[in-house]
């Protein structure tokens, strides 16, 4: 529904997208029956914990089948490739940064810089991707922002920035440094006019939450140095 | 006329004009109440309109500041300005950038953004307020007149008849649907699923948490509204820079027309019958409120096609209900003593720390405190009204700042919101992880809002299923014996039914599906 | 007004503490409560946090991070640097009954901490429906024993004081009823008043106002006094229970390393707040017990804390409940 028709790409099935919605359905279900598969059934007396799960798990499935039969035999939309490079690409990133990450963890290191290892390497595999993007912005922005990278790889990677240094080294940092990284998000960003729209509103919110509200929210912590 | 008398000393506490010492001026004669009402009014829509932000956490972050005041009733009096406040600030962000802060306005979105999309979010956002103050007013007098009457109400809702209505609000959800009725239901279902992460409350058992210590609790439904609604249509926006929602088209006229109104009318008058007799419901049974006006609406238009396409009567009616039962659900704090939901539980708190322990003698001991914030009510749906009608302009103009701008303002303010909701950097990492699931859902042909309300009435259903049946020992009849469950039992099996048959359905896909 | 005020004790603090060894606080002091805003842990926080504020010459900021029954809290607070600058106020979960329902627990209670001190106990009634023949705690057990398979006792969740403490009341006196979980209070009070489940256990602060007005019956307090909020009610040990004895504790405890110095100071400050007129008459209209000197030195918090965790876990294990 979203999809332009342009875009679509030639796939041999009359409703691609239903076909994929219920093929993910069936995974996502999948992916919760064995994340639910330690708990109990129980009586009608006393369920258990995992009663009400399974229900729910059995009929996504039913749906989803359903789903997958529409797909298949009646027309609808299509799906394409650029809806879902982004989701496929974080995934790929948190794979490489789980095996990594174990690997390291095997090797005996239990933390870098306070961070388990997985945590750790998904950041740092994540910012390579980051950065390369960030080239291809500059080298050929059509194509970035055909790929469907650009949007959802740069908002997502401003919020974990922000996760990272707002309790660390507080608001001050946090805040300008989502705003600038999501920033690269939209083709049409200007850097100067970003940057000082992002140190704006970053004091403003400290004006309003740390100082008017007195919300206990660091605004600069340099250790043993300064901590507001 | 007892009613009267009680509400003329509710009204000369809340007017009462004490001297006050300010630097500099020396001192003044104020009315402190008044004052902290409208305090209250305009912190709680300031904070209540930050994106994601709805009027849970904004009492909670706002809470400690009432302790700060002496005086218990100006303490409470402001604390329900906040309240009201973050309430409308909450349908105003729904309104404008599709965001809503709690389950009530995810209605709101549904044709309350699409109104802003076509240039008229003022309109929108004037008959939110007019609905909002009119239920206000009857909700004001309806607790005055029947709270201790309508007291045993509350008290008739046990678990049985609690999963009852929770298993028809859920038929209600299939109606939210703006595309095929049975990808709502897979969305339904998708909430339930995840309403089910978190520590088990039955048995203390952790469910899906893979030991993850952040999850033990379960998902936030600020986190997954943020998610799911918020940031995924931030991700949708950043495609098409033509389409974006956050619209430069031109604004239109600000308030509503008569042909509004009347059309609005209606609505307004059915929303806040419902949502006044739903929010008397303990176990937080205002959810349904706004639900149910939309279905109520829905139903009964001539071209239900307008629904989910900016359709007036689908805000007027769901934001009157929202308001109405926002009041009513003090009933059973102020009489009871018992709070029905979480936002009242924050109330229990705010009047511990003043010394008042809210019960059934509140009423007799305190009787300025009872009906000065019955009085207080009245008032601050009035400063609603006086603060939010001029800053319709504001808002609205505030939709012209350029988007390249726009999307990263609401990223800091909404990630600075749900961190400091619980202080935790984890649940900004939660929202990033759902707003990828949400565009996934969209780039699927999906709609989140029928997901949002499984999600919340999952908890619920699930919660007071398994509790009544403890108490009947595991028999299933217990939802059959019981008149009140039965009845609303049969109720949503009629309306399944009338779904499900095969004439009716065929008219019913002409009319949900596009 | 307040902040002048506040400027005027730090002066005065200042003044004084020239011949003080170290000048800490020099900066606000977050104090991690375990719980969202307004719980009843929350309150006593506020209000003698409060007073500490004035003592101390610098704001203590209540920070609230809420989840895993406190215990989301009380991690981070053990992990924080060790210089008094966090400090976290425990309580009979997050320091007593942790350890039994969560096996994972990133912390050690016993050992984690440098405990500064009680703040304040919170007594525990058993209360049942109106409905329940019973007059007294005794004919209440008798009744209990006689129709075990079908009391329905609510409680606010697998964790919380009112499941913790009604378990061992049901171990103390042998019965295995069906237990009925709700989320919070409230709701789990809303039905014992409409008489769809039989009987609780729960914090004072819940429940006077029902019992005041008569909707639900109160058996016993399970202190050593009576309270005077509720000075009809018997002790536990007037009414035939003498064993059934628990408090929903508060107290305040600093990372483990935090120098001695510091953590006198807060004591001071504490000790200093809990005989503070105010401060007690607001605590007292909670239902809530002050401890008495001797009760509030660090010593007798680490007693408490030891006590505690060697009394809940083989009560909760035996029960078979583990929140993983």
């Amino acid at each position: 529904m979203n999809t332009p028709k342009s875009e679509t790409r030639a796939i041999p099935v009359r409703g691609a997208q239903n076909l994929v919605a219920g093929l993910s359905l069936i995974g996502l279900a999948l992916f919760a029956a064995w994340a639910a598969s330690d708990l109990p059934l129980g009586r009608l007396g006393s369920m258990g914990p995992g009663m009400v799960p399974y229900a729910i798990i059995g009929l996504i499935v039913i749906f989803a089948i359903g789903l997958v039969a529409n797909g298949v035999m009646k027309d609808g939309e299509g799906v394409s490739l650029p809806d879902f490079s982004a989701v496929i690409a974080i995934a790929a990133v948190g794979f490489a940064a789980l095996v990594a990450g174990t690997a390291l963890r095997v090797a005996g290191v239990q933390q870098i810089w306070g961070y388990p290892p997985t945590v750790f390497t998904f950041c740092l595999f994540y910012l390579a991707v980051m950065v390369w993007l960030a080239v291809q912005a500059v080298k050929r922005p059509t194509w970035l922002d055909r790929s469907g990278l650009r949007g959802p790889i740069f908002v997502i990677g401003g919020l974990l920035a922000f996760a990272l240094t707002v309790r660390s080294v507080g608001l001050v940092l946090a805040g300008p440094l989502l705003a600038v990284i999501s920033g690269a998000a939209s083709s049409e960003t200007k850097l100067k006019e970003l940057l000082i729209f992002a140190v704006a509103i970053t004091l403003v919110c400290i004006a309003m939450f740390k100082y008017a509200l007195k919300l206990p929210m660091p605004v600069l912590i340099i250790p043993g140095v300064i901590y507001l | 006329m007892d009613m009267l008398a009680n509400l003329a000393l509710g009204f000369s506490t809340i007017l009462n004009i004490v001297p006050v010492e300010l630097p500099g001026i020396g001192t003044v004669p104020l009315p402190m109440n008044i004052i902290l009402c409208f305090i209250g009014c305009l912190v709680g829509t300031l904070i209540g309109v930050l994106p994601g932000v709805g009027p849970i956490a904004t009492i909670t972050m706002l809470l400690p500041i009432t302790f700060q005041l002496g005086n218990p009733t100006g303490a409470l009096v402001m604390l329900a300005g906040i309240y009201y406040g973050a309430q409308y600030g909450g349908s105003t962000t729904a309104i404008l950038v599709n965001i809503p802060g709690e389950a009530t306005s995810v209605v709101t979105t549904l044709d309350g953004h699409e109104m802003a999309k076509q240039g008229r979010a003022g309109v929108a956002l004037g008959i939110s307020a007019i609905g909002s103050f009119f239920a206000g007013c009857v909700a004001t007098i309806v607790i005055a007149a029947l709270a201790a009457p309508l007291t045993r109400v509350a008290l008739l809702f046990g678990p049985a008849e609690y999963f009852s209505l929770m298993v028809m609000g859920l038929i209600f959800a299939v109606v939210l649907a703006r595309g095929s009725v049975a990808k709502a239901v897979i969305m339904i279902l998708v909430g339930l699923l995840l309403s089910t992460i978190g520590t088990d409350l039955e048995t203390g058992q952790e469910r899906m948490t893979f030991g993850f210590g952040p999850l033990s609790d379960g998902v936030d439904f600020a986190v997954l509204a943020m998610g799911v609604f918020g940031f995924a249509e931030v991700l949708r926006n950043l495609e098409v820079s033509e389409s974006r929602d956050v619209v430069n088209k031109p604004i239109g006229r600000l308030l509503p027309s008569m042909a509004d109104l009347k059309a609005s009318a209606a609505p307004i008058l059915r929303g806040t019958g419902l949502g006044a007799l739903l929010g008397i419901l303990p176990g937080n049974g205002a959810v349904l409120g706004p639900f149910a006006s939309y279905t109520l609406e829905k139903k009964i238009a001539k071209d239900p096609r307008r629904f989910g396409r900016g359709a007036i009567e689908g805000v007027a009616g769901p934001e009157s209900a929202n308001n109405a039962g926002a009041q009513t659900s003090f009933i059973p704090l102020l009489t009871l003593g018992i709070p029905p939901n979480a936002v009242m539980a924050l109330m229990v708190g705010a009047m511990t720390i003043q010394g008042i322990i809210p019960g059934p003698q509140v009423m007799t001991r305190n009787p300025d405190l009872f009906w000065g914030m019955i009085a207080s009510m009245w008032i601050g749906n009035l400063m609603l009204l006086i603060i939010n009608l001029p800053l319709i302009g504001l808002w609205v103009k505030l939709l012209k700042v350029p988007y390249r701008l726009m999307f990263p303002a609401i990223l800091v303010f909404s990630c600075i919101g749900i961190y400091s909701v619980n202080n935790s950097p984890a649940d900004v990492v939660f929202t990033a992880a759902f707003a990828l699931f949400g565009y996934s859902l969209i780039k699927l042909g999906f709609e989140p809002a029928p997901m949002l309300l499984g999600f919340v009435l999952g908890k619920l259903m699930e919660e007071n299923l398994r509790r009544a049946l403890i108490i009947s020992r595991g028999d299933m009849l217990t939802f059959m014996e019981k008149p009140i469950s039965a009845t609303l039992l049969v109720i949503a099996a009629v309306m399944l039914g009338l779904a499900l048959l095969p004439s009716v359905r065929k008219s019913r896909d002409e009319v949900f599906t596009e | 007004m307040k902040s002048y005020m506040v400027a005027v004790a730090a002066m005065a603090l200042a003044i004084g503490g020239a011949q003080a060894q170290s000048n800490y606080p020099e900066r606000p002091v977050t104090m991690i409560v375990p719980f969202a805003a307004g719980g009843p842990t929350d309150v006593v926080a506020r209000i003698v946090g409060e007073h500490m504020s004035r003592t101390l010459g610098q704001q203590i900021v209540i920070e609230n991070v809420a989840g895993a029954g406190g215990t989301t809290g009380i991690t981070r607070g053990a992990q924080a640097n060790a210089d008094g600058y966090t400090i976290m106020m425990g309580h009979m979960g997050t320091h007593g009954a942790a350890p039994a329902l969560y096996p994972n627990l990133k912390y050690d209670p016993t050992k984690d901490f440098a405990p500064v001190g009680l703040a304040a106990g919170t007594p525990i009634l058993v209360v049942s429906k109106n409905a329940i023949p019973a007059k007294t705690l005794k004919e209440f057990m008798d009744y209990a024993k006689a129709n075990a398979s079908k009391l329905n006792e609510a409680h606010a969740g697998v964790g919380s004081v009112s499941h913790t403490t009604c378990t061992l009341f049901n171990e103390q006196l042998g019965i295995k009823p069906n237990r009925v979980a709700y989320r919070g209070t409230g709701p789990a009070l809303n039905d014992l008043v409409a008489g769809q489940v039989d009987y609780a256990c729960d914090q004072i602060v819940n429940l006077v106002p029902q019992i005041k007005a008569g909707t639900i019956k109160a058996f016993a307090i399970a202190t050593a006094q009576r309270n005077p909020a509720l000075p009809d009610v018997p002790t536990t040990i007037e009414a035939g229970m003498p064993d059934y004895q628990v408090s929903a504790w508060n107290a305040i405890f600093a990372p483990k390393g935090t120098p001695e110095a510091i953590v006198t100071k807060l004591n001071d400050a504490l000790s200093k707040a809990l005989d503070d007129e105010n401060t007690r008459k607001r605590l007292l209209e909670l239902g809530a017990d002050i401890p008495d000197a001797k009760g509030r030195t660090p010593r007798a918090l680490q007693q408490l804390v030891d006590s505690e965790v060697g009394r809940w876990t083989p009560v909760l294990k035996a029960a078979g409940v583990t929140a993983n």
